[in-house]
């Protein structure tokens, strides 16, 4: 929901500041409002949608995650494969104790977050995480 | 990035060593060339009377001094099973890297280098980030640097080296055996990759803009152009575009791949070639997690291809380090392809094909920004922004388009063989990407609401080498999900038994 706020103040300031030089544009200026206003929907949907499509699942092997909103992502990664594991608390997450737990793999598109946990459960999740991915051996590629 | 005890030599410690002392004339030439621009302008803007010479000499000794500094800053050892590396004057940096995270070594050697008996010797860790994985030693004797790979990639016994280190850089060791090696004809194919065909391109985008310059304005006679003006700018025109579109590339071709060599050697994959400035790739074979096999239209129509490794120690951005063969024949690069695959069946096999509703995106997806493009250019055109003339490009441009949609959908497909996993898309630009399925580290299965409405999806199969990951597109989610089941048995089906989850979504 953050991204969709920052989004939206990108859309009326930048939308301002380019109608004061852009004759064509400020003169059209219901334009801006327009797309302002659909993204004041989206910052409010989106949050209900992405509740209900975000999905993830950590089973003794392996590590699953679904996400997205248009466009629909599901991630499987081995956790032999894991590694590293870290839980981020963002500023607005920490209002609401929320945390993500990002594990990495060898391969750099196959990053794996998990966001908008609870804080106790994203502590627990990676510790679990991490002695799971500890018991096997190699190095990951 | 470990820190390494600083100082004082430990129980089995090796002394720090430097770079070979021949880069004292190396790197003072080095220096003055990048400091040129200074030095002219140091000696172009001083006062006629020489009052400023001491100035000017001391801007031209400098970079002399800063060269030789930069050597004795630099020093390296390999101690502990970690190879150290410290450079830099004012910044001082300490790298240290453990030797067996060490998955490709690369030799280069310029022409001065050469003349010197130097190479410069790259080392790719895995470290996937750009940049920061590799270490550079630049300006080893040919003999240690040869001795040097043995210690690093696990290999041939010293003595076997030893014996071919007289050998020249540019020249494969006697010990390994060649694959493939250039054939002068293979230049023909340099104007066709896509490298060589950028170039013309940009011309014909150029000439298109002059050729709208006049006609947009109908008073020919304002330019005062007469035919004798138009006959040369046309004649230029072509000498330009022969030059451009055929002279440069293979002249390019030919320069960087001048006696190319691949050769299997007990441990890796060595890729020697250059006409000036020589280059030896050694890849880990171990770490060779597959191979592409780059097939763009105006390539594939001339029967030729590319090969280059997929291969954990090569950065994501992918330097030419990953190339195994330039473009060259096809039967070349199958065989070699095989070769390096140790199995036939990825590279000739029949693919799979992704189906109707595949091939219904591939037209429309070709087709509609044509259509887009078209109606926008006829409103310019009715506006009178455009020349009219130039709505005739419009029928060639749909042409091309369905021309690439059709070759699209005959290209796109899949296998799953008994060791790796074949991906293959594009038209103009086109892989076929063969990766062992032990390589794979991960799925990302990812679909628009276009794709799920007919029940599409692409797959990522991730890895840690090349570019981190191959893609298959348009895949039927069904066929998705039995490949990855099928390829890494037990990951994905923990969570894919049933593929039509996706649909209630």
């Amino acid at each position: 929901m953050a991204g969709e706020v920052v989004y939206l103040a990108v859309i009326i300031v930048g939308g301002l500041i380019v109608g004061e030089f852009w004759n064509w544009l400020g003169d059209r200026m219901w334009i801006v409002y327009g797309l302002a206003a659909a993204q004041a929907i989206a910052v409010f949907v989106s949050p209900f949608v992405r509740f209900h499509v975000h999905r993830w699942e950590v089973t003794d092997t392996a590590a699953y995650t679904q996400a997205g909103l248009w466009s629909i992502t599901r991630q499987i990664a081995p956790l032999s494969r894991i590694q590293t594991v870290n839980v981020d608390e963002g500023a607005i997450s920490r209002l609401f104790k929320l945390a993500s737990v990002t594990i990495t793999t060898a391969s750099s598109v196959a990053d794996i977050e998990i966001s908008g946990l609870d804080r106790d459960v994203a502590a627990a999740l990676a510790s679990e995480l991490t002695v799971k991915a500890d018991l096997e051996s190699g190095d990951g590629t | 990035m470990s820190e390494p005890p600083v100082s004082g030599p430990a129980v089995g410690e090796q002394p720090w060593q430097r770079l070979d002392r021949r880069m004292l004339i190396v790197e003072p030439i080095r220096a003055i060339k990048d400091f040129f621009p200074l030095i002219i302008a140091a000696f172009l803007f001083g006062r006629s009377d020489f009052s400023d010479l001491p100035w000017q000499l001391l801007v031209a000794v400098f970079p002399i001094g800063w060269g030789l500094l930069r050597f004795w800053a630099t020093r390296f050892r390999i101690s502990e099973g970690r190879l150290e590396l410290q450079t830099g004057l004012l910044n001082r940096q300490r790298r240290s890297t453990s030797l067996d995270r060490i998955r490709t070594v690369d030799f280069t050697a310029s022409p001065l280098h050469r003349v010197l008996g130097l190479t410069s010797v790259k080392m790719g860790t895995g470290i996937s980030s750009v940049g920061d994985g590799d270490l550079v030693l630049d300006g080893l004797a040919k003999e240690r640097a040869e001795q040097m790979r043995s210690e690093l990639l696990a290999g041939p016994s010293a003595q076997e080296i030893e014996e071919t280190a007289g050998s020249d850089l540019g020249q494969a060791p006697r010990t390994g055996e060649i694959v493939a090696q250039l054939d002068p004809k293979w230049a023909k194919y340099g104007p066709l990759t896509t490298t060589g065909l950028v170039a013309p391109l940009s011309l014909i985008g150029f000439l298109i803009y002059l050729g709208s310059e006049f006609g947009s304005s109908a008073d020919f006679t304002k330019y005062r152009l007469d035919s004798l003006a138009i006959g040369l700018i046309a004649f230029i025109s072509v000498v330009l575009f022969f030059v451009l579109a055929i002279v440069v590339p293979i002249a390019g071709y030919l320069v960087a791949n001048w006696g190319f060599r691949l050769t299997r050697e007990p441990a890796a994959w060595s890729v020697s070639r250059g006409l000036f400035t020589t280059r030896r790739t050694h890849l880990d074979r171990e770490r060779v997690a597959g191979v592409s096999i780059g097939e763009e239209l105006p390539l594939r129509l001339a029967g030729g291809a590319r090969l280059s490794a997929i291969s954990t120690g090569i950065n994501l951005l992918s330097d030419d380090s990953s190339v195994l063969l330039p473009a060259a024949s096809r039967g070349v690069v199958d065989k070699a392809a095989a070769e390096v695959l140790g199995v036939q069946s990825p590279v000739s096999a029949q693919l799979r094909k992704h189906g109707s509703a595949a091939a219904t995106r591939r037209w429309t997806r070709a087709l509609i920004p044509v259509l887009g493009l078209a109606v926008a250019a006829g409103v310019a055109t009715w506006l009178g922004y455009l020349p009219t003339w130039l709505l005739l490009a419009l029928p060639v441009l749909l042409v091309l388009a369905a021309v690439v949609a059709w070759d699209r959908v005959r290209m796109l497909g899949h296998l799953l063989t008994e060791s790796h996993l074949v991906f293959r898309s594009g038209s103009l630009s086109c892989d076929r990407e063969i990766l062992r399925t032990d390589q794979i580290i991960g799925w990302n299965f990812t679909s628009n609401p276009f794709q799920r409405r007919v029940g599409l999806a692409n797959l990522v199969a991730t890895t840690a080498g090349g570019s981190q990951s191959i893609t298959a597109i348009d895949i039927p989610l069904e066929a998705a999900v039995a490949v990855a089941n099928e390829a890494v048995p037990g990951l994905a089906s923990q969570f894919l038994a049933e593929p039509t989850i996706t649909k209630t979504t």
